[in-house]
């Protein structure tokens, strides 16, 4: 079968209505990622639509900072829009957006590496959302606010895949099956580095407790 | 249920990712094992944290920086081979195959001769046992040298004797 001859079975899978009137909207995540092997750049903003959210806040806790969580998120779309006709369609398009914004992350903490350390993570950012409502109670928002403060420059300690597996089991709410794939980990090799991690990010936040 | 058990689910016993029977188990075993308790209490001080950092996140929109981004990219992607040199590519690698074939079969020649002693009594005995075979006989075994070809006549004889 020839390329065009490809091109031809994806718009054929493509509702008629979505390709006559140009609306992305009703279209499938993997219907988009056909459009965008084919090149329709409307495709790919239109997942940035609808995936920029949820793949900016974890990448928000990935590096500790908006700045580079937004180069990062732009970087997912660009990468995905690559590599769209590589897609296999054997996840979720969502799993495998998460799977690239882990491994920019993982990149991006290389280079933070390499280059003069800045205080991470950017505690102001994280600590603004960890205050409580004004009913809530004085004490209890203090409590909370030492807690996520912790949590925080905790999480900064931890290696990249530590920290991703945490974030996407505690905050991200993901069940093992899609975690598995988003860091390429086997059930119980998932297991173990969730329970090693956690037992880290205890020892970190006693001490960040404790510096205070 | 054991400690090590009751650890390595603790966190979705919180979660409430546990089906009821085993929660139930565990529940009962945090409350006569006091090292587990202080495990279910620390996992749920985690917990807490982990939820006072949960926070609405600013929003953002990506796809305006993303379209210009997509636009310079767009120059330097990938594209898929043309459907042309597909043919082209198919017949290099015969050629490329047939290639190696030829110079697998090619016969290995000789390694070169090296200087050796001869053992000229060896090669006395050895002249000496080659006899000419019989006018006629072919024996490709050069093992069988200078042993003389039955005759299938004369087996037979011998058998029917």
């Amino acid at each position: 079968m020839g390329y065009s001859a490809v091109m031809d079975v994806q718009r054929a899978a493509l509702p008629a209505e979505a390709v006559t009137t140009g609306s992305l909207r009703i279209l499938t995540d993997d219907e988009l990622i056909r459009l965008c092997a084919r090149g329709e750049q409307s495709a790919i903003t239109e997942l940035a639509r609808r995936y920029q959210t949820p793949i900016y806040r974890f990448l928000l806790r990935m590096t500790g900072s908006p700045e580079d969580a937004e180069e990062c998120a732009l970087d997912v779309f660009v990468r995905a829009w690559r590599n769209a006709s590589r897609f296999e369609f054997r996840c979720r398009v969502g799993t495998w957006l998460y799977r690239i914004a882990a491994n920019i992350a993982r990149d991006a903490y290389s280079r933070r590496k390499c280059r003069p350390q800045e205080p991470w993570p950017d505690e102001h950012e994280l600590a603004r959302m960890a205050t409580g409502s004004a009913e809530e109670d004085a004490l209890a928002g203090l409590q909370r606010e030492r807690l996520a403060k912790a949590l925080t420059i905790a999480l900064g300690k931890l290696k990249p895949i530590d920290r991703a597996v945490l974030i996407l089991y505690y905050l991200e709410q993901r069940d093992y099956d899609e975690i598995q794939q988003i860091t390429q980990l086997t059930y119980s090799v998932l297991k173990t580095r969730l329970a090693r991690a956690r037992k880290r990010l205890r020892v970190e936040m006693e001490k960040s407790e404790f510096d205070r | 249920m054991n400690c090590r058990r009751f650890t390595a689910n603790v966190s979705d016993l919180i979660a409430g990712r546990l089906d009821p029977v085993l929660a139930a188990e565990m529940s009962r075993h945090a409350a006569e094992c006091a090292r587990c308790a202080a495990e279910l209490s620390a996992e749920r001080r985690l917990r807490s944290a982990f939820e006072a950092v949960d926070g609405p996140v600013a929003e953002i929109d990506l796809r305006v920086a993303l379209a210009a981004r997509i636009s310079a990219a767009a120059t330097s992607r990938v594209r898929p081979a043309r459907a042309w040199l597909r043919p082209v590519f198919a017949l290099a690698g015969g050629a490329g195959l047939a290639a190696v074939l030829a110079l697998l079969s090619i016969p290995r020649s000789a390694p070169p001769s090296s200087p050796v002693e001869v053992d000229e009594t060896r090669v006395v005995r050895l002249v000496a046992d080659m006899q000419p075979a019989p006018e006629g006989a072919l024996d490709p075994w050069p093992e069988n040298a200078g042993v003389a070809p039955l005759s299938l006549a004369s087996s037979f004889a011998e058998e029917g004797r």
